[in-house]
């Protein structure tokens, strides 16, 4: 025998709200709260690795020569990492890697990529060519 | 479904009881939401600010540092207390740092 919805709807039933709260409702509201947390880290560690990537790779290629590229590179990051907290230090820490098309890094029209690597899994790259005519 | 609507329901005290901490808590979750929303707000608005006075030389809100082999490196640390709406009595204060690097060491 079919029961419509509205019958089924309008069908008193037996129950506890205070058990419905705590079996139901506050199992989904703590999922809730933790995924909140989570795109809230992820999306600032998205934001700040895209951006000191895109920062530390303009300081490598603008360098005036190749002995202080890397320098340069570093620089910014500790800069950065000096007005970050203690704790977001120690929790997610930062690591720059430079790698180019070919060697020497600064040589006219070379493809310089900076990776930056936020905590353990959040990783941002970003790419700029050396001034052709430098 | 009209016959739905219009149907008397009974109500009691545990559901009183039960429907305030879940408004509470939706509450506390929405409140959330809107404060992660304005620290990313912030941070994108600072970062655009510092990118664009990197560029252009102009703007005094921001700390200079000289990078070795010229130019400098720009940093804007902005901290402030959190907008809410529901106001439980604690600050809630947010941290957002902003850097650009000018390689003009003319600015």
């Amino acid at each position: 025998m079919k029961i419509l919805p509205t019958r089924f709807l309008e069908k008193s039933s037996t129950g506890s709200a205070t058990a419905e709260f705590v079996i139901f409702t506050l199992p989904f509201f703590t999922a809730f709260l933790i995924l909140i947390t989570a795109i809230s880290s992820k999306s600032l560690a998205i934001s700040e690795s895209e951006n000191l990537a895109r920062q530390t790779v303009r300081a490598f290629v603008t360098s005036p020569n190749e002995a202080l590229a890397m320098v340069r590179a570093y620089q910014v990051l500790e800069i950065y990492k000096s007005k970050r907290s203690p704790s977001g230090n120690q929790n997610r820490p930062i690591e720059l890697d430079i790698s180019c098309t070919f060697y020497p890094c600064l040589s006219p029209g070379n493809m310089v990529t900076a990776t930056i690597i936020v905590g353990k899994s959040q990783k941002a790259f970003a790419t700029e060519y050396v001034d052709l005519w430098r | 479904m009209r016959k739905l609507l219009l149907a008397q329901h009974r109500g009691s005290v545990e559901s009183l009881l039960t429907i305030l901490p879940q408004v509470f808590v939706f509450l506390v979750m929405f409140q959330l939401i809107f404060m992660q929303f304005n620290v990313m707000r912030s941070t994108n608005l600072n970062q655009g600010e510092l990118a664009k006075s990197a560029i252009t030389g102009s703007g005094a809100n921001y700390l200079r540092y000289p990078l070795v082999g010229g130019g400098s490196v720009l940093v804007v640390e902005d901290q402030s207390d959190l907008k809410k709406f529901i106001d439980f009595g604690n600050l809630s204060s947010k941290k957002i740092v902003a850097i650009a690097v000018d390689e003009d060491s003319a600015n």
